[in-house]
């Protein structure tokens, strides 16, 4: 493909040809959609909407591309400001900060069903973080969406080295279901009803659907430890010669239970390390035993076969998986080209030029076919940059137009007389109240980004302190703990009849003590097996970082560093009780370890909020002890204002984010923008409002001496990146006169955060 | 207010109409929505009866109970471990010793010791008993209280339909019906719901004063967008407030009952859940949820099953009489399930690990027969003898008690067909 940039800011490409055939004169390539979506216009009789004012388009290209609403300054700025080209170079800006990071890894976390707790119940909590880490940080550098897809579906190895594994850890022990998804959301092809039998709504049949499943069914999930099966092979082995040596001694029963004593030792050693690993694994798919059509036998091998398109032939050398992840991204495979370009269309307007995005059939007709086979032409011609993609959908006219006031019917075409009027998402709320409130409001935290890389620092220090381990030495471990184990067993039954005579003797107090001591015992266990056979394997990791630390004052200093980091966690996993209480216990080899070797980290993020604290007092003025205290409680609200996508993915339910329709990550796509009872709650009598007129938050810093006709402006220009109207500010006087007591920030604001207008984007 | 709402007649079309919209059911009556397609023959089912309950409180023993040291003993056996069987009120029924209160009111309940299930994780066994389907990812299937909205709508307009007490981010809720019917969270009970009381610094006239000028200001906006998104929240606004002005909110201040019927239900998020749940039932709210976790006694078995035991044992015998005294037990049915039993086979750390094959599950009231046992596990309690009863089995009894069409088809938005219990038949002899 030919293309060439215009001028600085016009970094968008000129389409100099489009296909062989047609031969449209050099235009933008924004022009030439506007052509195309104007000749629909035509077609069907349709009025476009007006082109949105500047306050319109300064609030709506915010929320699209970053995620929240401009503040009052940044409204202004862009309102104020002369420049012929200053939507572009707005555009071109918001694309490259770091809230497209954050709004964009919303929108993906919600398509892939992405969560910090990958495989519920408090596991895979660092290979939830690592994924999570990685799909930001492949926004962040905007890889190209086809290879960020090919890393997903050829993704293998650990959770630390490569996050992408996440992909098939979320589907842990589902790879069948793993596959649909991957046919829903990459190729916008609905196979799973095939899984049972063959579709009844679609072409697809059951066969179709095994021969694409034997690409990825090798993916397997593991713990990776081949030390596992030598330790017992070892074991078997040693048991055969010991019972050879031993005069007179029979292979018992008790020689058998004591096996699986040491087998449970293993999975108690390899627990924290589950969840983190896939492999490659030779493994043939089979159909199910009740597969009832002609073409083949039950449970019959399935040999990989693609759905459509070429074939995608499967080397000895390389696993299957490759072979899958070129034939998906390749750009002759055309549904692929073709649900991104759709995705983003949809993401800009509100609507898909085909809907719905992920249910393509044969007979699927778009509303617009040669617009859709344009935009996918300009898709494979950027490489499939998605920055490139959307910065052209966002300078189209028809992305700047109003909002079309008119409903858009399900099933009905929809030809774009302008974006359609959406709420904002969760995230978009959420993110707005943070962005009211709190200073650079942007990301990504610190504090967030030290727990993620502590939770994949520590399973990345077991694993290294086991994997090492030879079979020999990692049974003589697992012989250790499974001693342990039983020895803990005898202080249960110790503790039950503690219980049993406590209950007699009605004495409240003892036992509720019998029953802690009980609970104390989990991690009892932990600690045994972190010391006895982690520490082992992590002899020169101890030393080096020791050696590092040896004076007292470092000494110290780690001990201080280590409270915070306890601290930290407890901040930044509010709500995640489910993940707090796996956490190992902090008088741990590992937490010590991790503790030093993120010294830097935590001394650097200690910096910066003393630095901040320091730069904050002095702009602030903040004197008097009121004034202090007041700061302080800010402070404090601050570290529960992050932005969404640096909270637990999901929120836990009954978080705000999940009252206002977050996906719960279960389902692809599963976020909801449908109005609540609780919603409503939410915004008339819920907390939001404290964090957003607090003092110190930047609404009302940027109120600070104004009177109350400025401070109505400056609520309206925050919550609404508009100046009231004329009617409305008389609205307002009107009321204050006849009750003065009425006059307030909070008042406004309530009344502005409980209007439909607030909620909604034009 | 939208000015096309200006006379009653009308008002009544919208809120009807925004029910269907919203609710998938129609408020003028117990009507049916259009979405919902029978299936070929499904008018002349012989699984549907005339309801015997309306309402349900739905106790969820998370974790996995045991079977053996709960409902379903095995007296003189080497798996009860240190576990006694006791007599109860009902002729040749024994339990476990540490449900006495329960002992003394088995009359009132049906157990089913034949439950069995082919889900042995947590995740996916809880799902299928929400369910009756198994866990997949492409697609989330609606609980019980969901379908019960979905079919007979709220009985009281102003209170949620469908309650959940106890938090669980992995609850299915409203599956893949509209959000509305998804159970409203309350993660602690004497806290009862969130945000219904004004703040405190905000007097109601300021507060109405507010919401005026809100609604006056944001006439020209709803009038330029008379969308349906926009106008529901008009319509949430108005429940809300509603709710908030509601006489019935006090539902949820379970502070107002007497301390001495509090401490029988027991000092204890699930007792006091209980308790709750109970008052919402009084004040018709369709479903309510209790979860009390966790049962997962993979080590200490015989230390936690007891301390769990006196919990439930104190609720659910409270809950059973305080429903029987108010005359509320007749049509509410009360069900007890957990996903799934734990291994006769006591492992090293003195647990009991995962056992879907055999299990048991309790129903009451709603036209349930008390004192009776249904199926039979095996001597070994391992197995089951007699009676099998599968999880959706068992949804299907509820179902049926609720008077639900069994066999009528829901097509998901992806067009996959789904009826409330997969293809469980009800226990119909559990009735009468």
């Amino acid at each position: 493909m030919k293309f060439a940039a215009l001028t600085i800011f016009f970094t968008v490409v000129l389409t100099l040809v489009a296909t062989a055939q047609e031969k449209p004169k050099p235009s933008l390539a924004w022009q030439r959609i506007d052509a195309l979506i104007e000749a629909g216009y035509k077609e069907h009789n349709i009025e476009p909407n007006p082109i949105a004012s500047d306050e319109v388009f300064v609030r709506r290209i915010y929320l699209d591309i970053i995620g929240r609403i401009p503040t009052k300054k940044e409204t202004l700025e862009f309102i104020n400001s002369n420049a012929k080209n200053k939507k572009t170079v707005l555009i071109n800006e918001l694309l490259n900060s770091e809230g497209y990071v954050s709004n964009h890894f919303n929108y993906w976390a919600d398509i892939l069903r992405a969560r910090t707790q990958i495989n519920g119940n408090g596991q895979g909590t660092p290979a939830g973080n690592a994924y999570g880490k990685w799909i930001k940080d492949s926004l962040r550098e905007n890889k190209p969406y086809d290879q960020f897809v090919s890393e997903m579906i050829s993704a293998k190895g650990s959770s630390w080295d490569n996050g992408a594994v996440g992909y098939y850890l979320r589907d842990y022990g589902m790879p069948l279901d793993n596959l649909a998804i991957t046919a829903q959301v990459f190729l916008g092809t609905e196979i799973v009803c095939a899984q049972c039998h063959n579709h009844p709504f679609d072409k697809w049949t059951q066969m179709d659907y095994y021969k694409l499943a034997a690409f990825t069914y090798g993916k397997v999930t593991t713990n990776n430890s081949p030390n596992q099966q030598g330790a017992l092979a070892a074991y078997s082995k040693g048991n055969m010669m010991m019972s050879g040596k031993a005069k007179g001694k029979k292979k018992t029963k008790g020689e058998d239970s004591h096996m699986r004593d040491v087998r449970k030792a293993f999975s108690e050693i390899l627990k924290p390390v589950r969840f983190n690993n896939v492999v490659d694994a030779t493994r043939s798919l089979r159909l199910p035993s009740d597969y009832q059509y002609d073409d083949a036998k039950p449970k019959s091998v399935v040999k990989p076969g693609t759905l459509f398109g070429s074939d995608a032939p499967v080397s000895d050398a390389a696993p299957p998986s490759l072979a899958f992840a070129e034939w998906v991204t390749s750009e002759k495979n055309e549904r692929f080209t073709t649900v991104i370009t759709n995705r983003l269309w949809k993401k800009a307007l509100g609507v898909g030029i085909i809907e719905p995005v992920d249910n393509i059939t044969d007979h699927t007709t778009p509303s617009n076919s040669e617009l859709l086979a344009y935009l996918e032409g300009r898709m494979r011609a950027f490489d499939y940059d998605m920055k490139k993609f959307l910065r052209m959908i966002y300078n189209t006219k028809t992305y700047q137009r109003e909002a079309s006031s008119e409903e858009s019917q399900m099933g009905v075409a929809y030809h774009f007389p302008g974006p359609v009027l959406r709420r904002m998402t969760a995230e978009q709320i959420w993110d707005s109240m943070v962005a009211m409130a709190v200073p650079n409001p942007d990301g990504p935290s610190l504090e967030h980004e030290l727990f993620a890389k502590k939770r994949i620092t520590e399973v990345q220090l077991i694993a290294e302190a086991v994997y090492d381990q030879s079979p020999k030495q990692f049974l003589r471990n697992g012989t250790e703990i499974a001693n342990v184990q039983k020895k803990l067993a005898k202080e249960i039954d110790a503790a039950r009849e503690e219980l049993t005579a406590a209950r007699e003797s009605k004495d409240e107090k003892r036992i509720r003590k019998a029953i802690a001591d009980a609970g104390a015992m989990r991690r009892q266990l932990v600690k045994e097996i972190e010391e006895r056979v982690y520490r082992e394997g992590l002899e020169k990791k101890i030393e080096l970082v020791a050696m590092k630390d040896s004076d007292q004052s470092s000494q110290a200093f780690l001990a201080e560093l280590a409270e915070m980091v306890t601290e930290g966690d407890r901040e930044v996993s509010e709500g995640m009780s489910e993940v707090i209480g796996d956490v190992r216990p902090n008088s741990g080899i590992i937490r010590q370890l991790v503790t030093a070797m993120m010294k830097d980290d935590y001394a650097a993020l200690k910096k910066q909020n003393a630095e901040r604290s320091a730069r904050e007092i002095e702009n602030w003025k903040i004197d008097t002890k009121v004034e202090r205290k007041s700061y302080e409680s800010f402070n404090s609200i601050r570290k529960k204002l992050v932005r969404a996508s640096d909270l637990p993915s999901p929120s836990p339910v009954g978080h705000f984010l999940r009252s206002f329709g977050q996906s719960d990550r279960e389902m692809v796509e599963n976020a909801n923008d449908e109005a609540s009872i609780t919603q409503a709650l939410a915004l008339l009598n819920g907390p939001a409002i404290g964090g957003i007129t607090s003092r110190y938050s930047v609404l009302v810093r940027d109120m600070s001496g104004e009177k109350m006709l400025d401070r109505l402006e400056t609520i309206f220009l925050t919550m609404l990146s508009r100046k009231p109207r004329p009617d409305e500010s008389k609205i307002f006087q009107a009321a204050w006169k006849a009750d003065p007591e009425a006059g307030t920030v909070q008042g406004i604001v309530w009344t502005v955060l409980n209007m439909r207008q607030f909620l909604f984007v034009e | 207010m939208n000015p096309l709402l200006k006379n009653d007649v009308s008002r009544r079309q919208f809120v009807n109409n925004a029910a269907k919209t919203f609710l998938g059911v129609s408020a003028l009556g117990a009507g049916i929505a259009p979405s919902i397609t029978r299936a070929a023959g499904a008018g002349a089912s012989p699984l549907k009866q005339v309801a015997t309950a309306k309402r349900v409180i739905y106790l969820y023993m998370k974790g996995g109970m045991s079977h053996l040291d709960t409902f379903d003993p095995k007296p003189g056996q080497d798996i009860m471990g240190p576990t006694k069987t006791i007599n109860t009120n009902v002729d040749g029924m024994r339990i476990s010793e540490y449900l006495p209160r329960m002992a003394k009111q088995m009359n009132q309940v049906a157990v089913i010791n034949s439950m069995t299930s082919t889900q042995g994780a947590h995740a996916q066994g809880d799902y299928m008993m929400h369910t009756s389907y198994e866990m997949r990812s492409s697609i989330k299937h609606p609980a019980m209280g969901a379908w019960l909205l979905k079919y007979q709508g709220k009985l009281n307009h102003a209170l949620p339909g469908n309650v959940m007490i106890g938090n669980d981010s992995r609850h299915p809720g409203s599956g893949f019906f509209e959000s509305n019917l998804s159970p409203v969270m309350i993660s602690d009970p004497a806290g009862g719901l969130q945000n219904v009381a004004r703040r405190k610094n905000i007097t109601e006239e300021q507060f109405n004063f507010h919401l005026d000028l809100a609604a006056k200001l944001d006439q020209p906006f709803v009038e330029k967008y008379d969308q349906k998104n926009v106008r529901a929240y008009t319509s949430m606004y108005d429940d809300a407030i509603k709710l908030m002005k509601s006489k019935d909110l006090e539902a949820f201040e379970i502070s107002d009952e007497p301390e001495w019927l509090r401490d029988r239900y027991g000092d204890n998020n699930f007792g006091q859940g209980c308790l709750l749940a109970r008052r919402l039932i009084e004040n018709d709210v369709r479903f309510v949820e209790v979860t009390f976790g966790s049962w997962d006694t993979h080590s200490g078995n015989f230390l936690n099953v007891p301390d769990k035991a006196e919990v439930l044992d104190q609720a659910l015998s409270t809950l059973l009489m305080d429903l029987e005294k108010r005359g509320l037990l007749e049509d509410t049915l009360v069900v007890l399930a957990t996903e799934f039993g734990r291994t006769p086979e006591i492992n090293q750390n003195e647990g009991r690990d995962h056992h879907p094959a055999a299990f048991s599950c309790l129903l009451a009231g709603g036209g349930i027969r008390g004192g009776q046992v249904y199926g039979k596990s095996n001597e070994a309690g391992s197995g089951i003898d007699e009676n099998p009863v599968k999880i959706p089995d068992l949804n299907a009894t509820v179902g049926y008690a609720l008077g639900m069409p069994l066999d009528q088809v829901i097509y998901s938005p992806t067009k996959r067909p789904f009826t409330l219990a997969d293809k469980g038949k009800p226990l119909v002899g559990l009735f009468g």
